[in-house]
């Protein structure tokens, strides 16, 4: 419990840099010790992940669908064996946040998460190269239509408040000369990126108080060298992987390496996983789950086999809607995925999937053969399974009360078919109605 | 010791006495609940002639083209700033000689006709921050000199002790609590559908749900030191399962003679909104949302059906409102972040800009134009609008003589109210 065990730190882990874990995977990644379990987690193109891309194409998806598209998406989750390869995607998808609803093309959509998935942990500026040329980009944020003469501002204000130096740190006439240096980065008639010369805008400009034939790459490098842009994103990576107030010496340490590691996403999540902060006391339980992180660490801790296409909806009512995140600057997360009805939401699939009792329907979980496997025959030995396969262990002892005398009002519980039907699977959906299952 | 099954009945309701199961709302603001407590720490106390008036947020989030809203097609300025997006002379709806409204707003257009719209002119604030993020805070807030993260409605709830009266003194329409609501203390809820909102359990074991509500009850109840997160995880739950019942009742008691327009997605929060309003919880504030403004390219269409769907949603709320009965009682007031540019931009649509003019909508107005409109020939360096009236004179106006509360309690510093009301107080 607490961090205090190999097991609970590499359970730690795999809550943040994973989507939590099935009992199995646990074991795994356990055998290979807290250190060895991060080197596989961020050198993960020496994992094989082939089982899954070979599983993919029997799902008989359609790409024009953008429902089919979250579906792919949150099935590897689930399933992949590279989980950091997909957060970092979530991640990027949070930071260039884009959305479906203006973009309406799923195919591209799933062309920018697959820009997402490549550049996962690569150079921040090589992304951010990639993220301005990418067509669902260029037409979320308008810059299709950035003309020499008539200049579009949007892509050029986010890039900025958004993606690299932050609020503060720009004026009104910077974003105004980096749309003209945006000029001409367009689509052609099929969508595909194109750079149209006779769009750009090639005359001088002033950028951060220098005058010159800035062109887009220039902006984005001088972007990228800003000490604000090492801090912002240093600060958002460790946000969106240990807790929400890092102090100043943990964001040096990090905009350091950002720095000297020439803008590698890696060796900040290396050096954010590996710091001192990640196994602290101060960052246990201390995230609020992301809905997805809620819906998939739940379905592998109770093994659940079979996934409906429905499934993305349930992180969806939780106000975590894949490919379609409200606005650019992405879902606000922390405390806002907080509220009377995303909890309901959280609770209610608890249910959905404490209660699913029909082997060959989706949610199906097999509580008693988990039971019977386990070989949990009282109720003490039942509450303390859950809570430690659920949330490791971290609930008070009135709490730990309130379940025994859930399960046994009487003071005595008998553990078969029917009782196990009856309650236990009940324990299962108040063990995840826990404060601590919401958590990290 | 074994607990019998009474003795966890009994306990249970024990807890309910003592009031440990209290909705959270009314806890956390334990000294609304004392008057004398309240009198100390210097709260306004509400005009109770004004206590049961409601007002219904609009969010136009995006940022509204306030100049294709209520368009100056008078002043040829306009028609050269928005060669393409300009609206023609013959195409607005007219108000004045050179003022008019979107011809998608004629439902807003009828009801101005008949004296129940107040349209406040060249709305923004100081330093206009032309980020969506920062503006929305701003606007929530209150507060464009500092990061004040309180919402002034939230203050709002804080002095005007409403959390005595009902269980629910204010609901966030949607899946996101609206940040104009936050304060420390109240967590208002947010609910994107009555139906769904509520805890299930297991329907083969019906009996079972009063054990499982009794023992998160019982779970959540637990007084400690928590870390944030988990205070607001318990808070919110608490807060949950307090609203649920009595939203879920709401929700089966509503029925209406009112069409309101399908495929708009204003009209379906205003519909939810109504529903809670036929339920008498006492729920005095509401925020809903329509989003898609932010139209920096090809605007002409989108921009239409957002006016359409304004106009039409706040003309069905209206009607059902009469049909409530509650006309009387219930304002409604639109907002966005900002405006946009005044020069249209090279894709067909605007950038980022400031000065917006607002709706003031219900039975309670002064209906007419209010403030002045910005002046064309007299943009500021970035070609923005100049604002002609702080948005702070607005709130003051709705807080003072609507919503009954001292307006200095919640915005920071004086704001001249603006006289939108036909009598004083």
């Amino acid at each position: 419990m607490a961090l205090d065990s190999e097991r609970s730190k590499v359970a730690h882990l795999l809550r943040r840099a994973s989507f939590g874990s099935t009992e199995a995977e646990l074991d795994e990644y356990a055998a290979l010790g807290f250190a060895g379990a991060l080197d596989r987690l961020l050198n993960y193109e020496q994992v094989d992940n082939s089982a899954l891309e070979q599983q993919l194409p029997g799902l008989q998806l359609d790409f024009t669908k953008i429902e089919d598209g979250k579906f792919w998406w949150l099935y590897r989750m689930l399933h992949t064996r590279r989980p950091l390869q997909e957060k970092m995607a979530l991640f990027w998808h949070t930071h260039f946040a884009t959305a479906n609803s203006k973009v309406g093309n799923p195919p591209l959509m799933l062309r920018q998460l697959q820009l997402f998935h490549e550049h996962a942990l690569d150079s921040f500026e090589v992304l951010l190269q990639k993220v301005l040329r990418d067509p669902a980009m260029l037409i979320w944020l308008d810059n299709r239509l950035n003309r020499k003469g008539n200049p579009n501002e949007n892509f050029a204000r986010e890039v900025m408040e958004l993606f690299t130096v932050g609020l503060g740190n720009y004026t009104e006439a910077d974003i105004k000369e980096a749309a003209r240096a945006f000029s001409g980065y367009t689509l052609d008639q099929e969508k595909r990126f194109v750079f149209n010369p006779r769009a750009h805008d090639a005359g001088p400009k002033t950028f951060f108080g220098e005058t010159r034939n800035w062109d887009a790459d220039d902006v984005l490098a001088a972007l990228v060298r800003q000490p604000a842009t090492a801090r912002f994103l240093s600060a958002k990576l460790f946000r969106f992987f240990v807790y929400g107030s890092p102090d100043q010496a943990t964001l040096d340490r990090l905009a350091e390496t950002f720095v000297t590691s020439d803008f590698s996403t890696r060796a900040v999540v290396r050096a954010i996983l590996s710091g001192p902060e990640f196994l602290s006391p101060q960052a246990y339980h201390a995230l609020a789950k992301q809905p997805v992180e809620l819906v998939v660490g739940t379905l592998k801790a109770l093994d659940v086999a079979n996934v409906g296409r429905d499934v993305t909806q349930f992180a969806r009512r939780m106000g975590q809607d894949l490919l379609n995140p409200p606005d650019v600057s992405g879902w606000k997360g922390g405390e806002r995925w907080i509220n009377a009805a995303t909890l309901f939401e959280r609770f209610n699939f608890a249910n959905r999937l404490a209660t699913g009792r029909d082997p060959a329907k989706p949610y199906f979980a097999d509580v008693a053969a988990q039971v019977q496997s386990k070989g949990l025959s009282s109720a003490e030995a039942l509450v303390d399974y859950y809570t430690g396969l659920l949330v490791d262990g971290d609930l008070t002892p009135e709490a730990r009360q309130a379940l025994l005398d859930y399960l046994a009002p009487d003071g005595a519980f008998v553990v078969d078919e029917r009782s196990i039907d009856a309650r236990v699977r009940g324990l299962v959906h108040l063990v995840m109605a826990l404060p601590t299952y919401q958590l990290a | 010791m074994a607990f019998t099954r009474r003795d966890f009945l009994k306990r249970a309701a024990l807890l309910v006495a003592s009031g440990l199961s209290t909705p959270a709302f009314l806890t956390r603001t334990a000294v609304a609940l004392d008057p004398q407590a309240a009198a100390e720490q210097g709260f306004g106390v509400l005009d109770p002639t004004k206590a049961s008036n409601i007002l219904v947020v609009v969010q136009l989030s995006g940022g509204n083209d306030g100049l294709n809203t209520l368009v100056p097609f008078g002043d040829p300025a306009y028609a050269q700033l928005r060669p393409n997006l300009g609206l023609k002379p013959a195409e607005a709806l007219p108000l004045t000689d050179g003022l008019g409204l979107h011809p998608n707003l004629a439902r807003l257009k009828d009801l101005y006709d008949q004296g129940r719209v107040a349209i406040v002119q060249g709305v923004g604030y100081p330093n206009p921050d032309r980020s969506h993020f920062r503006s929305m805070d701003i606007w929530h807030s209150a507060r464009p000199d500092t990061f004040e993260r309180s919402g002034w409605l939230g203050r709002y709830l804080e002095a005007c002790q409403c959390g005595q009266e009902g269980a629910l003194p204010a609901l966030s329409v949607g899946d996101q609590l609206n940040t104009l609501f936050w304060t420390q203390t109240i967590l208002v809820p947010a609910v994107s559908n009555l139906g769904a909102f509520s805890f299930q359990t297991d329907t083969r074991y019906r009996n079972d749900r009063q054990f499982q509500l009794r023992t998160l009850q019982n779970i959540y109840a637990q007084t400690g030191t928590w870390s944030p997160y988990e205070a607001l995880i318990r808070q919110g739950t608490l807060n949950a399962l307090a609203a649920s019942e009595q939203l879920h009742r709401a929700a089966e008691g509503y029925q209406t003679p009112v069409q309101y327009p399908a495929n708009n997605p204003l009209a379906n929060q205003l519909k939810m909104v109504a529903q809670v309003l036929a339920a008498n919880l006492g729920t005095r504030l509401f925020s809903v949302q329509l989003g898609g403004f932010d139209t920096h390219g090809n605007q002409k269409n989108p921009h239409a059906t957002l006016m359409k769907h304004l106009a039409e949603a706040l003309d069905a709320f209206l009607q059902d409102l009469a049909n409530l009965k509650q006309q009387d009682q219930v304002l409604i007031m639109t907002f966005s972040e900002f405006g946009r540019r005044a020069r249209e931009n090279g894709s067909g649509g605007t950038d980022h800009g400031t000065a917006e003019p607002l709706f003031v909508v219900g039975n309670r107005v002064q209906g007419g134009l209010y403030g002045e409109y910005p002046s064309l020939g007299d943009l500021d360096r970035n070609g923005d609008l100049k604002f002609k009236l702080d948005f702070r004179s607005v709130y003051a106006a709705l807080l003072r003589d609507h919503l009954g509360a001292d307006p200095s309690r919640v915005l920071a510093g004086s704001f001249e109210p603006v006289g939108l009301f036909p009598t004083p107080g």
